[in-house]
């Protein structure tokens, strides 16, 4: 559990360049990282890549906040 | 680059479903599932050429090509919206509308057919299939980084 959020958490500041501190597991996306629906795309692509899953755009369209992806990730391991 | 391209020319009166469907899951549909193939590799190495090939009747339009035609225009359109979505991410996406154009189609004409294309044609001849892949290649190359969305006419000055 805790890897999967290290490893999302990793890729978010690297690829939003936000604040470490501001990832958490309630931050959305759009209102809390400032991601345009661009990045968040761009975002599930990296995270399907990085745990090697496929994610469909029915649910990606779901993941609003980064526990949202971890819990996806979690569970569908 | 997108090119795959048929014709099923019918008067509107006369087309069959079929033939209208064919025409846009080839022309329109093509292009679209070509561009979502392509996105995903290009937004992760920040950079991309899209050229996708429309046709001049696509903004003139055309008797006995509605299919063809909504389907270019719909290209055109595409084109624009794609080239606005990805333009963050260093991606051109472009079109190319050629006109009359000498391919096994334009050969099969008759000699009168093509004296008539010859007067509509500003530049007076038809096009050779090289006019239009330099447009292609130029829109492919770095020599068109700053050009995005837009849809360049290879016609001989036919529609303007």
């Amino acid at each position: 559990m805790a890897d999967v959020f290290d490893k999302v958490k990793e890729i978010i500041v690297e690829r939003l360049d936000v604040d470490e501190a501001k990832v958490t597991m309630e931050a959305s996306f759009k209102d809390d990282l400032e991601a345009d629906s661009l990045d968040v795309v761009e975002l599930v692509m990296e995270l399907e890549d990085e745990f090697d899953m496929e994610i469909s755009d029915e649910d990606a369209e779901k993941i609003q906040t980064v526990g949202d992806a971890v819990n996806y990730i979690n569970s569908n391991q | 680059m997108n090119n795959a391209g048929i014709t099923r020319d019918n008067l509107l009166m006369r087309m069959k479903e079929d033939e209208f469907d064919d025409v846009i899951d080839t022309n329109l549909k093509g292009v679209f599932n070509c561009v979502k193939a392509v996105t995903r590799p290009m937004m992760k190495q920040r950079g991309g050429k899209i050229v996708n090939v429309a046709s001049v009747v696509g903004v003139t339009g055309n008797p006995g090509q509605t299919n063809y035609v909504a389907a270019k225009a719909g290209v055109i359109g595409m084109t624009k919206s794609v080239a606005k979505e990805l333009a963050a991410r260093n991606i051109n996406v472009n079109a190319v509308a050629p006109g009359f154009i000498t391919t096994d189609m334009t050969d099969a004409l008759s000699d009168e057919a093509k004296q008539g294309m010859h007067d509509m044609i500003p530049l007076n001849r038809l096009g050779e299939p090289e006019d239009v892949a330099r447009v292609v290649r130029f829109l492919a190359s770095e020599d068109s980084d700053y050009i995005t969305g837009q849809t360049i006419h290879v016609d001989g000055g036919m529609v303007m």
